[in-house]
């Protein structure tokens, strides 16, 4: 059986009562990953919502949302927080963010605003994008211009497939009301113009491989991209 | 397809139907609506859970639809697929072994 990840949750810290509740909707829904947005200040101290994700039987992941104005503060943020979280997530408010954001193999996950127009995912930014780009349930769900968000969705998407950038689906949940099955946020990726195998693998396989890899180079973190540790010699040699 | 409704006040069958069948007429048309053959089969109001029947083709487009619903009668809502199958007696089968 296919297993589902939902790697945008962004539930308040310290509300254990709306953690709980999403999370025994989040096993109802057979997600087995999520993704838990933590600012950099909690970073270091362990967070209560976490523990009921877990006792729930969901693997938690933690992750970061960057929302940089340049192209500097994008790196520092990354040279700074980059070995503290299991998924880097950037939002490209400026091309200058962007072209950047797309190319660094620190970053995870892309994310274009629907808000500002203008900075679109298109052209050159698409072709050399190495991160996954993020499709969030919540910008079309909580917008009365839902025509206008599915041209754009659409839009990218299609950009998207023609350079074979990955995507992924998420919620970007706060409350339980937020919250969505991946496998219907893949029925709204496919309705949109993503094949359905692709879409799947949006909800699933993608998302869950970027942890995976993640979780790696967290735990070896001197070792390069694509190398890992079988097993170690036993003696000196 | 089993579907799981998320409302602050309990809501009946009547209103969960109406609800759907407008979200499908406003994301479909009317044409898409008539195609889909979506109905609610059953509503248990205690768990606030339903059973919807659909062209095998029309699933993806049905689940859409769904996972965009907001609100029901002007209330906040949400509407997630728990389960699908082929079959409503297969569905009930894999209903029983998860609840067994």
């Amino acid at each position: 059986m296919r297993a589902y990840a939902d790697l945008h949750l962004s539930p308040p810290l310290d509300d254990t009562a709306n953690a709980r509740s999403m999370a025994s909707l989040l096993t109802q829904l057979q997600t087995r990953v999520v993704g838990l947005v933590v600012p950099p200040e909690r970073s270091s101290s362990s967070l209560p919502i976490a523990e009921v994700f877990r006792n729930a039987g969901i693997d938690v992941a933690t992750r970061l949302d960057v929302k940089p104005k340049s192209r500097e503060e994008l790196l520092k943020s990354l040279r700074r927080f980059r070995s503290k979280y299991e998924i880097i997530s950037v939002e490209c408010n400026t091309s200058h963010v962007s072209r950047v954001a797309v190319r660094d193999r620190r970053v995870d996950i892309i994310h274009f605003p629907k808000q500002q127009s203008g900075n679109l995912f298109r052209g050159n930014l698409a072709k050399s994008c190495r991160a996954a780009l993020e499709f969030n349930l919540s910008e079309l769900i909580s917008d009365p211009t839902l025509e206008t968000r599915l041209r754009l969705f659409r839009r990218e998407i299609e950009t998207a497939a023609e350079t074979s950038t990955t995507v992924i689906g998420s919620s970007n949940a706060s409350n339980p009301f937020g919250l969505r099955s991946p496998r219907d946020i893949a029925a709204v990726l496919y309705m949109i113009g993503l094949p359905l195998d692709l879409a799947l693998r949006g909800v699933s396989d993608i998302p869950l491989g970027i942890v995976k890899k993640n979780r790696l180079r967290l735990a070896e973190p001197q070792i390069d991209e694509g190398v890992r540790i079988l097993r170690r010699s036993t003696r000196n040699e | 397809m089993l579907v799981k409704f998320l409302t602050r006040d309990p809501a009946s069958s009547k209103v969960v139907e109406q609800a759907v069948y407008r979200s499908i007429d406003d994301m479909l048309g009317k044409f898409g609506s008539a195609d889909t053959k979506a109905r609610m089969i059953g509503f248990d109001e205690t768990t606030g859970k339903a059973v919807f029947r659909c062209k095998t083709s029309s699933a993806e487009k049905l689940r859409a639809v769904l996972a965009l619903m907001t609100e029901m009668h002007g209330k906040p809502a949400a509407a997630m697929v728990v389960r699908s199958s082929g079959t409503i007696k297969a569905l009930r089968v894999r209903l029983r072994r998860n609840s067994s």
